[in-house]
């Protein structure tokens, strides 16, 4: 039931990306799981980076939220900077998500948190506090883990088919 | 008599049931229709303005259905009473408009209600009008079908978000009308977004008047919610939806859907067929409770059952497995559940599939004298399941039904008083005993300790007991003496 419509999903996703997103579901594998590649637009601190985004789809969706994670690090209050790479992102949270929900506008909101982070829900208390009082060295460190992490192409973890 | 066969057949069929019974944690989405005073006894531990609501109760709706209560109990109450009562009107023709009417909805879920993705939704909700259009002429097929989709975990979600949809969008819709009453969530769209989109979120007045509007009023049923709840009176308030079915003389309304609002719940009601004589109904009904009383306490008792009470034997299983669950959701502490589980399996649905899928419906009105046109189909033995039939969804779990009702500190602890007792119960009182008397007794004018009871008899006080276990269990004690 839910591979139809994420069949469908992905068709529309991966024939008309959203802005700065590339689409592919990894080899072998179902569609539950999609590898994609974001690149932010020029006004986020995060370009010109290149960000591995892993998206699973629970078995129980669009009843259950997606989940996403960044493969590639990134110095952002609402993303842990760690190997995880979780993010903080309201849609997704369970007491919000809706069934209705496409898969497209999820992408939308995670492009919207590279440009404009959330201090205010934040996954990283630390940098969000810098993000807030320090701009300009939250930006110079965001910049410099783009350069040191994000600058190659993400390299996406082999996912168990 | 075949009341009496049918009764010894039911036994054997629950002890069947029993042995294949396995504990699960959580209760059917639907269970099964149960005779009404078993809310009388659920409640008769609660506070009196309960109390005297519910023994009123039954005399008025003689079953009730239980829905799980995850959150969307009133979504999915609504929902499946609407294709119940679609079968229960009988006419494939009338079903496969229903399709046509839903499918005709479409473009208004995408240009009105703006849902991108209805169609998957929409397609298990049309499925399961289509499946029971083709079997109407097996009422009891098509029940069957439709108890099994609606505990089909997958399907159901498809259905009760499409029921939401529908609501949303005629709210949408009419947003000049509604927006008004949601300002504080700045308008009907924001309000939908909010409290109906979202999955287990419970229904509101909004939701039901959209889904009254919207799938019911065209069609003429009407939604009747009976409202058990602290206001004063002896009788549940009810109200009536589309609003403007409260003026209309009940005897010209169309098909009516009974629920009955506990505060966070809805279960679906069924009422008494209105043939009845007054008096005959509350002497029935005063039979319903001594009777059950007596097989509450053992399950040999149900053998000491006079016959004629086909449908009773499951409904005691059904109030059992109330007692340790109750208000417990699924993942409430359940440690004390193998210990009552010998108890309850007689419930399990396997029994009551079969008698639903041989024309049911009325054995489980025995109790009352109305027409039993079925009475050779209850007596089909049991491999009788239609093809369709897989038992393996209905998982023996519904047994365990926690009742998914009122959430708070009372419950709780019946909760775990109730079912450290319960073997208590099995190993002292005697099958023959009538003595009305359980925990869920205990306010009751059937219980002998009751003023009430025209053979009152006043409760002795037993040292003993309160040593014994700790905080109300020894009032239940006491009767075992």
């Amino acid at each position: 039931m839910s591979t139809k419509r994420i069949t469908k999903e992905f068709a529309e996703v991966s024939q008309t990306p959203p802005e700065g997103f590339t689409v592919s579901l990894p080899p072998n594998a179902s569609v539950h799981t999609w590898h994609i590649t974001l690149q932010p637009p020029p006004q986020s601190a995060f370009y010109p980076g290149r960000f591995g985004i892993l998206l699973t789809l629970p078995t129980d969706y669009p009843f259950k939220p997606p989940v996403v994670k960044f493969v590639t690090r990134l110095y952002h209050p609402n993303v842990t900077n760690d190997s995880l790479g979780n993010v903080c992102l309201g849609i997704l949270k369970a007491e919000n998500w809706k069934p209705s929900t496409k898969i497209v506008s999820v992408l939308e909101a995670v492009r919207n948190l590279l440009v404009e982070p959330q201090p205010d829900d934040p996954l990283e208390e630390r940098i969000a506090d810098e993000y807030r009082n320090d701009r300009a060295t939250w930006e110079q460190k965001a910049k410099a883990q783009v350069t040191k992490y994000a600058l190659e192409d993400p390299v996406f973890p082999a996912t168990a088919a | 008599m075949e009341d009496q066969d049918a009764g010894l057949h039911d036994m054997a069929a629950q002890q069947a049931a029993a042995e294949r019974f396995q504990p699960g944690l959580e209760g059917p989405f639907v269970g099964e229709k149960t005779p009404s005073d078993a809310i009388t006894q659920e409640y008769a531990k609660a506070d009196p303005v309960y109390v005297e609501k519910t023994i009123a109760l039954p005399q008025t709706y003689s079953h009730y259905r239980q829905i799980k209560g995850d959150g969307n109990c009133g979504w999915r109450a609504i929902a499946f009473a609407y294709y119940e009562k679609l079968i229960d009107l009988g006419d494939q023709a009338r079903i496969e408009g229903e399709v046509a009417r839903l499918m005709s909805l479409g473009s208004m879920l995408s240009n009105i209600g703006r849902y991108e993705y209805h169609e998957d939704f929409a397609e298990e909700a049309h499925g399961l009008l289509r499946d029971v259009a083709a079997n109407i002429a097996n009422p009891g097929l098509a029940r069957v079908i439709l108890l099994q989709r609606f505990n089909d975990n997958t399907v159901e979600a498809n259905i009760i978000y499409y029921f939401r949809m529908l609501a949303a969008t005629y709210l949408k819709g009419n947003a000049a009308i509604y927006d008004p009453f949601v300002a504080d969530h700045g308008g009907i769209a924001a309000y939908c977004s909010q409290a109906i989109d979202i999955v287990n979120r419970e229904i509101e007045h909004l939701g039901i008047v959209g889904l009254a509007n919207l799938l019911l009023k065209p069609i003429d049923f009407v939604l009747e919610v009976a409202y058990l709840d602290r206001s004063p009176g002896s009788q549940v308030n009810r109200y009536r939806f589309p609003e403007e079915a409260n003026e209309q003389d009940p005897a010209a309304l169309g098909p009516t859907i009974y629920l009955l609002y506990r505060p966070d719940h809805y279960d679906i009601l069924y009422r008494t067929p209105p043939v009845q004589a007054p008096s005959t109904l509350a002497s029935n009904a005063a039979d319903v409770q001594v009777n059950r009383v007596s097989s509450l306490t053992n399950n040999l008792a149900i053998h000491a059952v006079p016959g004629g009470e086909a449908g009773f034997p499951g409904a005691n299983m059904d109030i059992l497995s109330m007692l340790p669950g109750f208000g417990m959701n699924s993942l409430g502490p359940m440690t004390s559940m193998p210990e009552i589980s010998p108890m309850t399996p007689p419930m399990a649905s396997p029994v009551d599939d079969r008698y639903i899928s041989s024309q049911q419906q009325p054995s489980w009105a025995t109790p009352f004298p109305e027409p039993v046109p079925s009475q050779v189909a209850q007596q089909q033995p049991p491999p009788s399941f239609p093809p369709v039939v897989s038992p393996a969804p209905m998982t023996p779990s519904t047994s365990m039904t926690p009742s998914p009702t009122m959430m708070n500190a009372t419950s709780i602890r019946s909760n775990s008083s109730s079912s450290s007792h319960l073997p208590g119960l099995v190993s002292n009182v005697r099958p023959a005993d009538h003595t009305p008397g359980s925990t869920t007794f205990k306010n009751s004018v059937w219980n002998k300790a009751h003023y009430g009871n025209p053979d009152f008899h006043p409760e002795e006080y037993v040292p003993d007991d309160d040593h014994s276990d700790g905080r109300g269990s020894g009032r239940k004690r006491r009767k075992d003496s």
